[in-house]
């Protein structure tokens, strides 16, 4: 396993390095004069001069990739004119209320794909199935921000089960309860795509491992239906889904973007959406540079899961 | 139709299948992979179960545990009986006592039949720990034991290892441990060693012959081979096309076989002394498995045959005082 983690791991450095790349490329394409760009037309002429001199921008391309890099590694994202604080403080802040519906989304995702597939193929052509069928193609066909809206329309306004918008501080006087109250919508909304998506793989993965040798085996030593399930099927169709969780979490993260906007949520989704309307790009590349690296991360750890779920896997 | 039995139900047999009939539906077609098929096998007994691919034997031996997949397949007549207890008709419950317990099964390629990403010790330990009251540490050590049984070195360090870190010799090995991990009073052998390397098959007969010496298992052992029969085995059951066309102790077989089917098998087999040469086969095909003739299913290819072999249904026969044949003109030759 150790071979293999080391392996996997230091694949990660040249795809951070190209995420770093194409981040950095978003200053290169602003169009006119990057640094009056960046701080906005009230910026003082002073202050344009501060930051050129900051990131090297009279220097050849490559100069100015090093000097942002290198700010970028001590944790100097630059300052958000139109915040007027340091990016980092404010993605920081932002992407922890990300994480949280994202996080939470993938908790919905995870159980509700898995348990809707392995139902499916253990079920397959009883209604079950069927029902998981129509439910997966009507989930897969409806964009999350749409169904954002149909949910807020009919949970949060029709029923009023739950807030329109908002989100409160999880350990502030409010409490948990409040914060889950004002995460279901937006993270179901956002889950459900995915969910489907997971629902699906599971179900096809189980259908072909419930076909296997090992699976009659399993059968043939007398343990109940449900272990012969569980410990035998599942325990290698998820093998298979696992790194496509990770992919999901890509999604996730981009459709935060919708949902948030919808919802009110103060993530890092709807804090992009914002400055990129202000064009505070300093914003926006702090928080794509963190996003993105935090899929890669996701995905690391997706396949490093899998590879501890599939001994062929690790040990090569 | 099952064939009706003369003598009396054996009351002395271990199991007893009774017109097992089993079927396959793919795509609206009906296949009759296994037509009334009966079968008994006495305490310490062992009996070969041979034919060509495609005759039925797996089907009649998954049957037995209730192993077949259903969709497309399904048991639609017949009894099998194990102390009065008829698996066909048995609970869940039930049916899982008796798979693993007092019935284990051994399969043709231990590669797919083992799980593979499940350590061989915990694979080893479950099959017993659903069968017996042993803590973890108890059933630890008896899987050491029963890899020892087995003849595989290193049996600790291998409780620890998957599946494909063992060679195919030694897949079959744990697969044989695991089937004798609860004292089967039966065990399947679904030809055991055609996956596996020439010199390692012999190996493995040698093997299952040691532990059925030392535990008095009976065994149901299905082959291709009259030779591993010859060896292995005190009475044959040959199938044909789905059916049971002859059964006898098995030096009868080699002696004379009544069936000109199993004449010819006994004929492909390779001579001693004669070193590999081709094998000879019948020539043509068994009847499509959902377009069964009327009577004789080997009619095209019997050397023998005449008019009369092509009506009605010839059923299963006493011949001799110990053999069944299903033919008209049993011991015929050409
Ligand atoms: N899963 C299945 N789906 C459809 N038909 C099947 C299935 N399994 C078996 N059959 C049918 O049953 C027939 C008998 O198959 P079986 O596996 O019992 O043959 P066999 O005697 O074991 O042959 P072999 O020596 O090749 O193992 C096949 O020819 C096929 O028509
Ligand atoms: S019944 Fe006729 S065709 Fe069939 S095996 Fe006997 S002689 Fe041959
Ligand atoms: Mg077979």
């Amino acid at each position: 396993m150790r071979a293999y983690v080391v392996r996997r791991g230091l694949q990660v450095i040249p795809v951070t390095f190209g995420v770093t790349l194409l981040v950095f490329a978003m200053m290169l394409l602003i169009p006119g004069d990057p640094a009056r760009a960046i701080l906005g037309s009230y910026a003082t002429p002073e202050n344009v001069a501060t930051l050129e001199r900051q990131l090297a921008l009279d220097r050849p391309p490559h100069i100015q990739y090093v000097t942002w890099l290198g700010n970028v590694v001590t944790g100097d994202f630059g300052r958000s004119y139109s915040l007027n604080r340091p990016v980092l403080d404010e993605i920081l802040e932002r992407f922890s209320a990300t994480l949280l519906l994202a996080g939470t989304a993938l908790l919905i995702t995870v159980v509700l794909g898995l348990t809707a597939g392995i139902i499916a193929a253990v079920k397959q052509h009883r209604w079950q199935d069927r029902a998981f069928t129509v439910g997966a193609l009507v989930g897969l066909s409806i964009p999350s921000f749409w169904l954002a809206m149909i949910f807020i329309v009919v949970f949060a306004l029709g029923l009023g089960w739950f807030p329109t918008s908002g989100m409160r501080p999880a350990f502030g006087p409010s409490g948990p309860l409040t914060v889950l109250h004002h995460l279901v919508l937006p993270a179901t909304a956002l889950a459900l795509v995915a969910a489907g998506v997971i629902a699906r793989l599971t179900r096809s993965s189980m259908l072909e491992v419930l076909r296997q040798d090992y699976v009659r085996t399993a059968t043939s030593k007398g343990i109940t239906r449900q272990s012969v399930i569980m410990r035998h099927a599942f325990r290698n169709a998820v093998v298979n889904v696992v790194p496509v969780i990770g992919v999901q979490v890509g999604f996730l993260l981009g459709g935060a973007v919708y949902v948030e906007t919808v919802f009110g949520w103060p993530g890092i989704g709807r804090m992009l959406v914002t400055a990129i309307g202000t064009r505070d790009i300093l914003l926006v590349q702090g928080g794509v540079l963190l996003v993105a690296i935090t899929y890669v991360l996701i995905n690391l750890a997706a396949d490093l899961v899998q590879a501890a779920l599939d001994p062929r896997i690790r040990l090569g | 139709m099952s064939d009706v039995r003369a003598d009396a139900p054996d009351t002395t047999a271990l199991l007893a299948v009774r017109g097992l009939r089993t079927d396959f539906v793919v795509e609206d077609e009906v296949y009759r992979a296994v037509d009334g098929v009966d079968l008994t096998i006495g305490p310490g007994e062992s009996v070969g179960l041979v034919g060509e691919s495609g005759s039925g034997k797996t089907v009649t031996a998954m049957s037995i545990l209730q192993l077949i997949p259903d969709p497309p397949g399904r048991i639609v007549g017949g009894s099998i009986e194990i102390d009065g207890i008829d698996l066909v008709r048995a609970p869940e419950r039930v049916l899982r006592q008796v798979r693993g317990g007092r019935i284990a099964c051994v399969f043709q390629d231990p590669l797919t039949s083992l799980n593979p990403v499940l350590q061989i010790g915990d694979q080893l330990t479950e099959m017993m720990r659903a069968h017996q009251d042993l803590d973890r540490r108890a059933a630890r050590r008896r899987a050491r034991e029963l890899l020892d049984a087995v003849h595989i070195p290193q049996a600790e360090r291998r409780l620890a290892e998957y599946p494909h870190e063992l060679s195919g010799g030694m897949r079959q090995r744990v697969m044989i441990a695991m089937a004798l991990a609860n004292d089967p009073e039966l065990l399947i052998a679904d030809e055991p060693t055609t996956a596996l390397d020439v010199t390692v098959q012999a190996e493995i007969l040698d093997l299952l012959r040691e532990l059925r010496e030392r535990t008095g298992m009976s065994l149901l052992f299905i082959t291709h081979d009259f030779g591993v029969v010859a060896e292995l085995c005190d009475r044959v059951v040959v199938m044909y096309a789905g059916k049971v066309v002859e059964q006898a102790p098995v030096e009868k077989v080699f002696a004379d076989a009544a069936h000109p089917y199993t004449r010819r098998l006994v004929d492909c087999m390779p001579q001693l002394g004669e070193g590999r040469k081709d094998l000879e086969v019948i020539p043509g095909l068994p009847p499509a498995l959902n377009r069964i003739p009327d009577g004789c299913a080997f009619a095209e290819r019997c050397d023998v045959a005449e008019e009369a072999c092509r009506r009605g249904t010839i059923a299963l026969e006493g011949y001799g005082e110990d053999r069944l044949v299903r033919c008209i003109k049993p011991g015929a030759r050409p």
